[in-house]
């Protein structure tokens, strides 16, 4: 009889637990993000007809490495 | 209250709104929009029903701001894809809690964001890749652009 008490208290503390870290994820996700605020963005314009200016569809350019980063990584290799 | 205006939106295109603690965000339905208070606009909330929805244009001007996002670097057809992936959750319940991996349980922000990370489209819009994405989080990513604004 104790034993299912003390199971019941012990699945009730998890349970608190659990509900209280998903609690603090929620408040960290929002501190990470600047008090939810929006960051400064610029309104871009759409065509008249709905269309999308083509240059809003621009690819992305490729990103390269910093050379620094590649100086890091050998640096880190050899010391490894 | 905003005055936003709807007459831009497409199939596909995010709206997000602020003034709340969380604000609120939906997928914009083209094929459905007739007027501001026809549903056309796919969402998750827990009122009048709870789960996956549509919602009125008018709901969105409810709120002090409103964002129209439109997700660079896609075509028509992945934002078509995209809203259909919305469409498809119709009915599903809402979980604030629910994590991004899950695909039965949605909040706002999440369907939206989930319709382009999980369809051809595959762009993952949380601005800060947090635990949860914010309607903000959409307002704040690089792969989209603000087109529209009012408030």
């Amino acid at each position: 009889m104790k034993k299912s008490r003390i199971t019941i208290v012990m699945l009730i503390c998890l349970g608190l637990l659990m509900q209280a870290s998903i609690a603090m994820a929620v408040v960290n996700d929002v501190d990470t993000q600047g008090d939810v605020r929006k960051e400064q963005k610029d309104i871009k314009h759409r065509n008249k007809d709905g269309t999308v200016p083509d240059k809003w569809n621009l690819p992305k350019p490729e990103v390269v490495p910093h050379p620094m980063c590649h100086q890091k990584a050998r640096v880190v290799t050899e010391m490894a | 209250m905003n005055y936003m205006s709807f007459a831009l939106f497409d199939t596909g295109d995010i709206i997000v709104t602020q003034g709340t603690a969380t604000g609120h965000a939906g997928e914009w339905d083209a094929s459905k929009y007739n007027g501001l208070d026809v549903k056309c606009i796919w969402s998750a909330n827990t009122q009048p029903v709870d789960g996956v929805q549509l919602e009125t244009p008018r709901k969105y001007r409810g709120y002090d701001e409103a964002y129209g996002l439109l997700v660079l670097g896609t075509t028509s057809t992945q934002r078509t894809a995209a809203k259909n992936y919305c469409a498809a959750q119709n009915g599903e319940p809402y979980s604030v809690t629910s994590l991004k991996s899950n695909q039965s349980a949605w909040y706002c922000s999440k369907l939206g964001w989930a319709s382009y990370n999980y369809t051809a489209a595959n762009k993952d819009l949380d601005g800060n890749g947090g635990l949860y994405v914010w309607p903000i989080d959409l307002v704040n990513d690089n792969d989209t652009a603000i087109f529209v604004y009012s408030n």
